[in-house]
């Protein structure tokens, strides 16, 4: 498997590098990282090259293989750093200044012993060191102290008295803490003492034992102003949102708690599950300006992926031209996926090339690995460290101007021209602006539109939308003018039809150019439907990726639905629309949103994408929720989905561009809308029926999706122990382990005889998630006739097992038995789950 | 370092002027009679008796006559690991105790954190620390006030702090504690079960929820493996009969179990097994995993203390006790974080 990947990967590669030479300059550009260890590393890259190939060499150079954690960052206006999109060209994303980037731990472990690498490991460290450094990661005394100790040793290793002197002077070369005073040098002094005989790599593992207790520790603050105008800090974290004033933490919303997130404009909003007693809640957050606001929205989706979800959403493939608009989604592996990945990896032990290596000699560099950055780019860095550094430095064979990390951590400098990092921004700006003109403004963002039409109802169709878009739009734009008169037409149906349709309402409002947030609002909420099946976040629906992961759930009941939209498309657009939404119900008003907000705005589309990559992802997580895991195994579904899709596109994407013309709306604003939590729960409702699960499996248009192969279905099972209940810590060796519990119930003092009876009758019935086995015996005892009925309900999930509702199902297949049988009495239920392979449950009824 | 492990406890001796003291607390506990200053000694020694069977070291401190709540000591502090927190109450009759506090504290090394904001309150009542992170309670009026959870979060940086809303006059600590581990005691008063929701919508982390009748019962000190709760008189005898009944069905209390906590029981005296409690715990867990809990439930130690005359001043069990972990060279934080704590994704944070 580690071949094929490898190969895949490498493959992936290939291509991507083949793409600039199709550009028009080849011109190579001098792109400097800051790597955490203080050192830069400086490399010739194609001016066209994509965030992904300069990331490559920079993980290839540091030898990471589990590199999803990390990630390439640049500094934006206002010193605000944003992460490189690997999908997108990085002119697109640094518009101006020189190319500097930093290295930098993306998503923090939870369980850094959970890294399969020890380099990986050590990377980690240097990042938490500069978190801590530059006051990131607050610590009291005496945890700087201990931190400051592993730091230490892991760098130079025993304290030894003849070479490191009698006293801390030793440690002069080393920054730990923001304030670092000679009684803090001394604890670490006395702690390394105790260190004696631990190798680096155990110290490191202390290290990461200690800050992963950190309250901060992986908390990524995001600044905005809650309804009340209050200033608040948002965290994003593996976990999901936490919320601080002042420092305190006064609310925390777990990923699986969270329906969806969206943006528009400068807010930002999560749409909470219904829980006892509350009901569905969203909550809107101001931030600064638009782009933050999607900056937050951007870490929500691929925190939420990476950490939660078992496979990122599909990505929207085939696409042969270079898309104009923004489609943003995780597109690495999940944390499951390279924990899964990694263990079967049999790579070599990678040696870390620390400064200090050993315990004997110790290398200049500073604990933090901070160096001053030379570039003037670089300029950010306000760190006093400098002299440290550059004394450091000096001592230090490997040399390089040193950078503080910290620095990075901090302030980037940013490249004026930079607009922003997300051409989906941009669109969305234009959005905003274009909201007043329909028609003309949209070029670009016209297609966005139809993308995020298509993608409001499936984000799968967005995304092939938008792909097709482009060659398309000159047929369509033909087909535009019809279907506009049709879409009109059909409003006016629609609106007959409102009732059934919201979804569709909500487009001909778009093409009047009359529509607004609400409608949005409504389509987003199908999308959040998707999301409580799953919990993922969801389904913003046209507007983003934290549409994705809830829409996981609901992107299978859109899949369903999307393909429906394909023909109706077809057919015409218009009527595309209300057969979509009367049959999928929420996914129609999703894609239908989604259009009209791509007609108002043309960065609409650049988020429809992204939702349409989303998208497809979430066919896959969605093969945890219920319907979704059953369709999930069904691969012919996926593929027909991703067809239904294509086609859908075409047409929407005609649609959508005069619709978007007429309406600037983003389709983030429209899932936004308040309003449409209502009404989307509704749609949510009717698309979570379908039970078709659009499980797809990724084209891998990305490398990385690439690398997994489809097979792989039993590790994905694995993931399990996260996603929900099952105590079982996902801390196991990748191996299999098969889990057996057996939990009989036996009533009392009656005897069980199972063996001996005339076969009377057997038959077995099988659905897709269960396989149902009757079995009727006849006894004769005593002169009485006992008949005996067995029956076996096999509960099995094949790819997403962990999202199955076990419990659920059980109950269900206990009841159908108890039910069924009202004459008969159940004498023993035997419930036994085999969690590796198979989950099932077994019932015998007596 | 596990959090829970104590080498050192301060109390402190009772004034004669105690038996003016709990007016601030009047309103909550009316007084039927006049504080008995020497029954109150009494039970005062008993603690302490108790305390020096959970292996550690008390430190008593004289009583002062100008502060008749010198006694409650535990609003004076907040010590986790190596950081002493001394913290401002409300009253500001009280404020001068603090000072005996910070002067022990500081002969005992510890990292003391001064309050820098005028304005903040904190009572060391209201703050409870599981183990992981640390919840305040916030009051109105002189009591812990949101700037005081401030000054929690800057002593304490590696802690999520988390505001908890308290209605009335009374402390946090006071309505739940930490019975053990991932623990929580909470009584079944309005309030009680009030402060229980919030909590229980913001942990951080999963514990599991010792339900029980009243809140004197919920209050307790877990200390090195021992549960110090009030005596049965006090707290009822439903618990009592229902701990029975656990027994007669079967709950495996092994002789093995009990011996395996073996010195340390058989150094304090084991006044009971208590298990009654443990019949209230909310769990989904699987079978096996329930047990496990009551096992280790069942190897605490009890102490059963009468404090019927202390708590007519206000305070209760949590107030009258300071515990400290002195450790010169820790080599870790204090923590009860735990690999599964940091991996697990529940919305629901009980079982």
């Amino acid at each position: 498997d580690n071949d094929r990947k490898n190969s895949l990967h490498q493959g992936g590669q290939e291509t991507s590098v083949l793409k600039p030479t199709q550009q028009k300059s080849n011109k190579m550009v001098l792109c400097r990282v800051l790597l955490l260890d203080g050192n830069d590393f400086e490399t010739d890259i194609n001016r066209n090259a994509e965030g992904r190939e300069l990331f490559d060499e920079v993980c290839k150079k540091l030898c990471i293989n589990e590199k999803e954690y990390f990630g390439l960052t640049y500094t934006g206006a206002q010193d605000v750093k944003y992460w490189v999109n690997h999908d997108k060209k990085i002119a697109k994303q640094v518009k101006s200044g020189t190319w500097v980037f930093e290295f930098a731990v993306k998503f923090y472990p939870p369980e850094p012993s959970h890294l399969s690498e020890d380099v990986t490991r050590y990377q980690l460290c240097l990042q938490i060191r500069a978190d801590i450094y530059n006051g990131k990661l607050p610590c009291s005394f005496m945890t700087h102290a201990i931190l400051g100790s592993y730091t230490v040793q892991a760098e130079i290793g025993d304290y030894d008295p003849q070479e490191d002197g009698p006293g801390d002077d030793y440690l002069k070369a080393f920054d730990f803490a923001p304030q670092q005073t000679p009684e803090l040098s001394q604890k670490i002094h006395e702690l390394h003492k105790t260190h004696k005989g631990q190798t680096p790599e155990e110290a490191e593992l202390n290290f990461l034992e200690n800050a992963k207790k950190l309250a901060m520790y992986g908390v990524d603050l995001h600044k905005a102003k809650d309804s009340e105008n209050r200033v608040i800090m948002l965290g994003v974290c593996a976990s999901g949102l936490q919320l601080y004033r002042e420092k305190l933490r006064i609310n925390r919303f777990v990923w699986p708690k969270i329906i969806k997130l969206t943006y528009k404009r400068n807010n930002f909003y999560i749409k909470l599950r219904q829980t006892e007693g509350d009901q569905e809640t969203t909550i809107c957050f101001k931030l600064d300006s638009h782009k933050l606001a999607k900056r937050l929205w951007k870490t929500c989706v691929e925190h939420h992926t990476f950490f939660r979800l078992k496979e990122p959403e599909k990505n929207s493939t085939g696409t042969l031209i270079p898309r104009f608009n923004s489609r943003f989604r995780y597109s690495g592996r999940t944390q499951k996926q390279i924990r899964e990945q990694e263990d079967l990896m049999d790579r070599p032990k990678v040696k870390v090339e620390r400064r200090g290596l050993g315990n004997s000699f110790r290398m200049p560099r500073d604990a933090e690995g901070h160096i001053i950055r030379p570039v003037a780019d670089a300029g950010a860095d306000s760190y006093d460290r400098t002299d440290k550094l550059a004394g450091h430095t000096d001592t230090m064979s490997s040399g390089p101007p040193p950078y503080s990390s910290m620095d990075r951590g901090d302030k980037h400098n940013r490249r004026p021209g930079e607009t922003e990092p997300d051409r989906g921004d941009m669109t969305e700006d234009r959005r905003d602006k274009m909201l007043g003109n329909h028609d003309k403004t949209e070029g670009a963002p016209g297609e966005g539109g139809d993308a995020a039409l298509l993608e409001e109802g499936g984000a799968l169709h967005g995304a092939k939308k938008s792909k097709e878009d482009k060659e398309r739009e000159k047929r369509e734009k033909e087909e535009e003018k019809r279907r506009q008169k049709e879409a009109e037409k059909e409003k006016k149906r629609l609106e007959k039809e409102k009732k059934k349709n919201k979804d569709n309402t909500e487009d001909r409002a778009d093409r009047l150019g009359g529509e607004d947030a609400t409608e949005t609002a409504i389509n987003g909420t199908s999308g959040t439907m998707g999301l409580d099946s799953d919990a993922v976040v969801l389904g913003k629906s046209g507007n983003q990726e934290g549409n994705k992961k809830p829409g996981d759930g609901d992107s299978a009941p859109k899949m369903g639905e999307n393909l429906e939209h394909v023909k109706h498309d077809k057919a015409h657009d218009k009527h595309k629309d209300k057969k979509e939404a009367k049959k999928g119900g929420g996914l129609f008003g999703m894609l239908k949103k989604t259009p009209s907000k791509g007609k108002g705005d043309k960065a609409k589309p650049t988020e429809t994408e992204v939702n349409n990559k989303d998208s497809p992802s979430r066919g896959d997580q969605q093969q945890g929720g219920f319907g979704l895991d059953g369709s999930h195994p069904d691969y012919s579904d996926k593929s027909i989905d991703r067809k239904m899709q294509f086609i859908a596109v075409t047409p929407p994407s005609t649609e959508v561009r005069d619709r978007q013309r007429g309406d600037n709306t983003m389709p983030f604003f429209e899932s936004v809308g308040s309003t449409s939590d209502g009404e989307g729960e509704g749609t949510l409702g009717k698309k979570k029926p379908p039970p078709v699960a659009p499980k797809k499996y990724r084209d891998s248009q990305d490398d990385r999706l690439g690398d997994m192969p489809p097979t792989v279905a039993t590790e994905r099972m694995r993931y399990d122990p996260n996603t929900d209940d099952q105590p079982i810590p996902t801390t196991n060796v990748p191996i299999v382990k098969t889990q057996t519990r057996t939990v009989t119930y036996e009533k009392d003092g009656f005897p069980v005889v199972i063996e001996d009876g005339i076969l009377i009758s057997s038959q077995s019935h099988s659905t897709r998630t269960q396989t149902i086995e009757t079995t009727t015996y006849k006894t004769e005892r005593d002169g009485k006739t006992e008949t005996r009925v067995e029956k076996k309900v096999v509960i099995s999930q094949e790819e997403n097992g962990d999202d199955i509702d076990h419990d659920a199902l059980l109950a269900e297949a206990i009841k159908s038995v108890t039910e069924m049988n009202p004459d008969l009495s159940v004498e023993r239920i035997e419930c036994m789950r085999q969690i590796e392979d198979v989950d099932g449950g077994r019932e015998v009824l007596g | 370092m596990s959090a829970f492990n104590y080498n050192y406890a301060i109390v402190s001796r009772i004034p004669n002027s105690f038996k003016y003291s709990g007016q601030q607390y009047s309103s909550k506990y009316e007084k039927e009679s006049e504080i008995d200053v020497e029954k109150a000694r009494e039970e005062h020694r008993q603690l302490i008796e108790t305390l020096k069977k959970c292996e550690v070291r008390v430190i008593e401190l004289q009583e002062e006559e100008d502060y008749p709540e010198c006694c409650f000591v535990d609003d004076c502090a907040v010590v986790i690991g190596a950081t002493a927190l001394i913290t401002r109450l409300g009253q500001t009759t009280r404020q001068g105790e603090v000072a005996e506090i910070r002067k022990v504290l500081k002969d005992l090394k510890f990292r003391i954190v001064e309050i820098v904001d005028p304005d903040a309150i904190v009572e060391g009542g209201d703050v409870l620390f599981t183990g992981k992170e640390i919840f305040v309670g916030l009051g109105q009026g002189r009591r812990t006030n949101e700037r005081g959870a401030s000054a929690v979060v800057d002593a304490f940086p590696e802690y999520n702090v988390t505001p908890v809303r308290i209605d009335g006059q009374v402390q946090l600590k006071s309505l739940v504690s930490m019975a053990g581990k991932d623990i929580i005691a909470v009584g079944n008063s309005q309030n009680a079960n009030r402060v229980m929701q919030q909590i229980r919508q913001v942990a951080q982390y999963s514990y599991r929820i010792l339900k029980l009748d009243n809140d004197k019962a919920a209050n307790m000190l877990y200390v090195n493996g021992r549960l110090i709760h009030r005596t049965r008189e006090e707290i009822g005898d439903r618990s009592y009969s229902v701990l029975q009944r656990l027994i007669e069905d079967g709950v495996p209390i092994s002789q093995r179990v009990l011996s395996e906590a073996g010195g340390t029981i058989q150094n304090c005296c084991l006044l009971c097994i208590n298990v009654s409690h443990f019949k209230h715990i909310i769990s989904t867990l699987p079978t096996t995993e329930c047990i496990r809990v009551l096992d280790e439930k069942i190897t605490y130690a009890k102490h059963k203390i009468q404090l019927s005359e202390i708590e007519k001043s206000g305070g209760v069990l949590s107030n009258l006790v300071l515990f400290l972990k002195k450790t010169s060279l820790p080599k870790e934080i204090v923590s009860t974080i735990t690999s599964r704590d940091v991996t697990m994704y529940s919305e629901v944070n009980f079982m």
